[in-house]
Formats: structure tokens, sequence, C-alpha cells
């Protein structure tokens, strides 16, 4: 009994190695597929930017300000700050900012309503004008051609939503800044890239990113009840036979948790809201007349890639249960080891990382690499516990919470640094 | 010996050589900023007036006049120039460096030159080559098999001969050979003044998609195969095809064109696009991309167009471009 589960976890690992390392050589070896990076001339359209923000008091200015400086024309660029029930000086920062800027800022004031970034963007939908809305974070510094290479592949009919490179911007702070660099890289340069050089399911990840507003219609707009409403979209989305395309040349500064509390929070809202959607949608996705057979797989793999680490966690349970009760499983345990250590992470795996961190020039951050163990290690034991939690809470009916990500940004960040 | 491995790490992390955030772009991706950057670069040349001076790099430059272009032909230039005026070079020259004209630029058969700035009109002769980049603020015209490698762009109209090979290219109009038929002004249709605001349906297919002859459509088409657009046909609306994607003389395509294969435009057709393939784009006489009024970009890695094709905004080929019939 326990070798067969120890068997069905050693497949799981293995298929999700196999993954990580189609990524890597696609990547570094294969056909870069950025059919719309060129485009760089075209009747524009209009375009509305959601900024959501909760309590951003620290960082909104910034993103407010380098969205007033992109390059695209500016009687075709609708801003909209999403100021979602703050309460902090959030509200009047942006107030401050329409002020200046007469007839170019259109505050939506959230005061009450369902918690959330999905709700507020629901509800934020209104203000939308035109056929493409871009969302950014308020902690995202976008940079001034961003905008039209966001929204160059929505000139292809098929492309229901775009995303785009999430860049750190705080590296330097702390260990932990580090190492999430480095993760970001791996997940961004390699693995988002790598799926869309083989036609397979990019992420729509809810921030740097645009939704077409006649796809969104069609799949009857954001999802409430999830805690993770751009996997929820990328999902319903595709289902829909709508694709999600990423642009690796569209990069934009965000900024990554500076304290280990912070980025556990993250992770465990990220896996929650990845399994809610993994519960819901991983049937359909296998069985839509919509998709090729390597769509369905990808998108699968993809649903269920927070899933991994309990099953990796339980996998090494087994490991030494069956070790030391005297049961050889087939060498298994040493595949178990090597497969194990390729499938930690968010999305990115270390060779993943190596060679992102080769494809961004960078030569001595990769010196960091095995302290991503430590990273990997935190992040295997949170989404595992948020699995958990998430059964136990489905099970006694609790209702899963939003939490925001804490921002630390102290003073205004010059661009183009 | 366990802890060896992360000696570097422990030292990477110490004395932080690579901690400051990845560099993102910064600039908006104009050909017009190579233009701007030379300007600046010979300011010096501009404001001393003399024959030479040293420039920012400690390289000397060089004023170019009228009465130095007997001695130009033959040995490479190796100076980065600057014409106050109009220059007609009636022999080859070879310019190593960059070259800015404060004028008109006239240039023998089988120059070749690195990277020019022209604030006049343009001629290139037959086999003249552009290593880098060219922009001319007035009109260019490039001769019979010229290559325009890196980039080429101009304010006003571009005009390629036979046998020109490019890669990138972008102008207010770009014609293949001589322009026979009056350009298109504006969209004959109208409507929506971008492709991606037309509020029409859509239109999936599971396998390959089929418009016949004269037929007239309304709708966005997305098809999984092949897409074959038959002759004088109306699309109000965007296609994409997953496979080949042709387009039979005559039609009207109120839209973009994107394809993962090849796609194949026949004669005398009009599209507003933007005309995107993952592999490669062949033009048919008489037919225009864009208008004067909504320029649009036409991208794959290999573009080839038939004398008498206009487009209005960019051409962009990724490998090889070339005029051919």
């Amino acid at each position: 009994m326990l070798v067969d589960l120890f068997t069905v976890v050693i497949v799981l690992i293995c298929v999700y190695t196999l993954r990580h390392y189609v990524f890597t050589i696609s990547r570094v070896f294969g056909r870069q597929r950025q059919p719309y990076s060129d485009v760089d001339c075209a009747d524009w359209p209009f375009v509305t930017i959601l900024i959501a923000a909760h309590n951003e008091e620290a960082v909104i200015s910034d993103c407010i300000r380098a969205l007033l400086e992109v390059d695209y024309p500016a009687d075709k660029l609708k801003i909209v700050p999403v100021n979602d029930r703050s309460t902090d000086r959030t509200r009047e920062i942006i107030d401050d900012w329409v002020a200046r800027n007469p007839g170019r800022i259109h505050p939506f004031h959230r005061t009450g309503g369902k918690p959330g970034k999905a709700a507020a963007l629901r509800d934020a939908m209104r203000f939308v004008k035109g056929s493409i809305f871009l969302v950014f974070d308020a902690d995202y510094i976008p940079g001034r051609s961003l905008i039209r290479e966001l929204v160059a592949p929505f000139f292809d009919p098929e492309v229901g939503s775009v995303m785009g490179r999430v860049v750190p911007i705080n590296v330097g702070k702390k260990l932990i800044t580090r190492l999430l660099d480095l993760e970001r890289s791996g997940g961004y340069q390699v693995d988002q890239q790598a799926r869309m050089n083989l036609g397979l399911v990019p992420q729509y990840g809810g921030t740097v990113g645009g939704v077409r507003v006649g796809a969104l219609d069609e799949i009857k707009g954001w999802a409430e009840n999830t805690l993770a409403e751009d996997t929820d979209l990328t999902v319903r989305l595709l289902l829909a036979g709508w694709k999600t395309v990423y642009v690796n040349r569209a990069e934009c500064y965000e900024e990554v948790p500076e304290r280990w509390p912070v980025r556990v929070r993250q992770i465990m809202r990220w896996a929650k809201g990845h399994n809610q959607v993994m519960v819901r949608y991983s049937a359909a996705l296998l069985r839509s007349p919509n998709l090729s057979i390597r769509e369905r797989l990808d998108g699968a793999l993809l649903l269920g890639v927070y899933a991994m680490a309990p099953v990796l966690l339980l996998g090494w349970l087994l490991a030494v249960t069956l070790f030391y009760t005297g049961v050889e499983p087939w060498g298994g345990i040493a595949v178990l080891a090597l497969a194990a250590f390729t499938t930690l992470g968010n999305f990115a795996a270390f060779y993943e990382i190596a060679a992102a961190a080769r494809l961004d020039n960078s030569r001595e951050r990769i010196c960091l690499l095995p302290l991503t163990l430590l990273g990997f290690t935190v992040s295997v034991v949170s989404v595992s516990k948020a699995a958990w939690t998430q059964v136990i809470d489905s099970i006694r009916g609790a209702e899963l919470n939003w939490q925001k990500t804490e921002r630390t940004r102290v003073a205004p960040v010059a661009l183009g640094q | 010996m366990l802890a060896a491995p992360l000696v570097p790490s422990l030292r990477e992390l110490y004395r932080r050589r690579d901690a400051t955030p990845l560099p993102t772009r910064t600039d908006n991706g104009r050909i017009e900023n190579f233009a701007q950057s030379l300007r600046e670069y010979l300011a010096p040349l501009m404001r001393e007036g003399g024959s030479s001076c040293r420039l920012r790099d400690g390289i000397q430059g060089r004023v170019l006049r009228s009465c130095d272009i007997p001695d130009l032909s033959g040995a490479p230039i190796e100076t980065p120039a600057f014409a106050p005026h109009s220059l007609v070079f009636p022999l080859p020259v070879c310019f190593v460096r960059d070259l800015y004209i404060r004028g008109d630029a006239q240039f023998a058969n089988d120059s070749l030159l690195r990277a020019v700035l022209v604030e006049g009109d343009a001629v290139l002769g037959e086999r003249t080559s552009i290593a880098r980049w060219i922009h001319v603020l007035g009109n260019l015209e490039a001769g019979p098999q010229a290559g325009l490698f890196g980039r080429a762009s101009a304010i006003g109209t571009i005009t390629l001969r036979h046998g020109t090979v490019f890669e990138r290219v972008r102008a207010g109009s770009i014609c293949a050979g001589t322009q026979t038929k009056t350009l298109r002004e504006t969209s004959p249709v109208g409507g929506a003044s971008s492709p991606i605001d037309l509020r029409v349906g859509r239109v999936r297919s599971h396998g390959d998609f089929h418009l016949r002859d004269s037929d007239a459509f309304q709708g966005h088409i997305v098809a999984m195969g092949k897409v074959a657009i038959a002759d004088n046909v109306l699309v109000i609306g965007s296609v994409k095809a997953r496979s080949s994607l042709e387009i039979g003389s005559g039609s009207h395509l109120e839209g973009t064109v994107v394809s993962r294969g090849a796609i194949s435009i026949a004669q005398r057709c009009y599209i507003k696009g933007p005309v995107l393939s993952e592999k490669e784009i062949v033009i048919g006489p008489g037919t225009q991309i864009g208008t004067p009024a909504s320029p649009t970009t036409v991208s794959a890695p290999r573009v080839r167009i038939a004398p008498g094709v206009v487009v209005c905004g960019t051409i962009w080929a990724r490998e090889s471009g070339e005029v051919t019939a």
C-alpha cells in the first residue's frame, strides 16, 4: 500500500521534472516566439488602466507617475486608481495626483463591498472605457513603452489576455529579496516564455497584464469568490477559446516582500487560490474540445503546481518510512531525491533559475543559487500548510479570506534604474 | 567540505556585486533615437565650424564640403563626418563611421555606408548598402539591388527598387518599385479607428476556414487550421490562422491578419493591418497595407513584396526582406 502510494508520488514528481526540463531546453535552445513584439506602428485602441490599491500610500505615487510618463497616446489612455477601502493616505495621494493632472486620472474610491482584489476589479469595470483594460498593482512601476507592448498582442483576435514580465526592484535589500529575484527570473524568463514558445498555456498573473473586455464579458466577468482571480481568469478564458499571451519584453518593476512572514502569507494566498481553481476547473480543462491535447495537459499541470508541495512532503515522509521499515521501493528513494530537487519552489526549478540568470546576463547573482534551497523549503512548507488548512476549512465550510501583501517602500523610486 | 559550495553564495551575499534590479527597457524603441544620438554626438563639429574637431569619445570628426568629394572615393573614410549642406557623391564611397548630412544626399552605385542621417531627401545608387541604419527627414529612394541592413526610416516616402533587400523599414509610406496607382488616404469602409475596437462577433473554426469569391463577412475569424480567402472578398474584422493564410486578389480586410504559418496576399488587396506571421509574408503587386492616416506594421521572419506594393508604417523582416516580382 505504502509502496503503491510512493510510486504515485514518484510518477507525479517525475512528470513535473520532465516538464521543467522541457521548458528549460525550449527556452535556451528552442525557437523563441515573440510574434507581437515588432508591432510598433498601428492604430492603437483606447485603453483603460486599473491600478489595484488597498492601503498603498507607500507606493502608489510611483505607479501613477510612471503611468503618466508612458509613450502611449494620452488621448487614448484612461488611468483609474481603484482605491479599495483604504484606511491610510491612499485616497489623499490619489486625489492630489488627480488635481495636478486634470482629465487624465479618474479615481474610483471604493468604500464598501466584498473585500479582495477580484471584487474591487469587478466593481471597477463600470469605469472601463474602450476594448482593452490593463491591470497594475500599486507597487508596480511600468516603463515608457510598456503599454504599447502589452496592447500589441490584442491585434490577434484569438488573444483574450496578455501578461508581461515582473522584475523585482528592491532586489538588494535582504536575502529574501535576492532569492525572490532569482525565483521571479526563472518563473518568467524561462517558465512563462517556454510555455509561449511551445504553444502551451502562459498564465495571466493579475498585474502587468491586460484583458479584452469582450472576452471578459463572454466569460461573465471576474469571479468574486476566488483568491487567485488571475489564474481563474486564465482558465476560464482558455475554456472559452481565448488565449493568454506572455510578452517577455514587457518588463515592469515590482516590490517583492522583504520579510519572511509577509512572503509566507503571500504564497499561502497564491496556493489556496490556485488550488481553488484546480478543484473547480481541472476536469473541464481536460475534457475541453476547444483545446489541443498539449494545452489540456499543460493547463492541468499548471493548476497542479501548488498541489505538488504537499505531494513532495508526502514523498519524503514515505521514503523515510519505507527505508526504516526495510522496504526497498525499487530505488525510488534515489529517484525521489533527484526529482525533488527539480520540483521544489514556485514554478521555477533550480536549473530554470540558472538558465534565466544566464539569459538575463546576470553574472554574479547566480552564485546565490544554492541559497534558493532556503526559499524553496519555506515555500514547500507554507504551500503544504495552505493546502492542509484549505482542506480543513472546506470541511468546516469556512470562507477564504483575502490578505494584502504588506509594502515596505519608504521613498519614491527613480525610474530607469 | 560540505559547506564549500556555499562559499561563492556567501561571498556574493556579503559583497553584493550583482544586487541591483535587472535593467528594464527605458527607450521607446523608435528608429529616430539613433538619429538623435548622432546629432548629439556630432554637435561639436556643427558648433566649431572648422574642417575637423575632436568628439566626446576622443575620435577626430570631419566636416565634409562639396570640394572634398573628389578625394573621398577609393579608401574607406574612417572618421565620423558632418556635411552642413547637400552632397552628391558621383563615385562609390565607403564610410566606416557615421555620416550626418544637413541637406539632400545622392550616393553613387556600389557605395557602402555604416549609419547615415540625412535631413533632406536621399538617393542610394544601385547595390549600395547600409550596414546599420539610415534615417531621412524627407524621402528615401533605394536603387536596384540595394541592401538596407538594420534599420531604414523616412518621414516621407521610402521607395525600394527591384532586388532591394531590407530588414526593418519605417516610413509614412513604403513603396516597392514605382508606385503606379493612387494611394488610398483613408480606409474605404471606415468605422472603428483601431481593428481592436471593431465590435463584431467572433467565429472559431476547429479546422480550415474558407470564404468564396466576392463573399462579404462581418466578424473576426479564428481558425485552428488554414484560412483561404478567395478573390474580391470583403471582411469587416480580423483573421487569425494557426496554419497558413491565403488572401485572393482584390480582397479587402478591415482588420488584422495574423498567422502562425505563412501569409500569402495576392494582388490589389487592401488590408488595414497589422499583418503578422511567424514564418513568411508574400505580398502581391498593387496591394496596400495601412493608410497614411492609419499606419500599421507588417512583420515576419521573411517578407517578400512585389513591385507596386505600398505599406504605410513599418515592415519588419527579422531574417530577410526582399523586393521581388
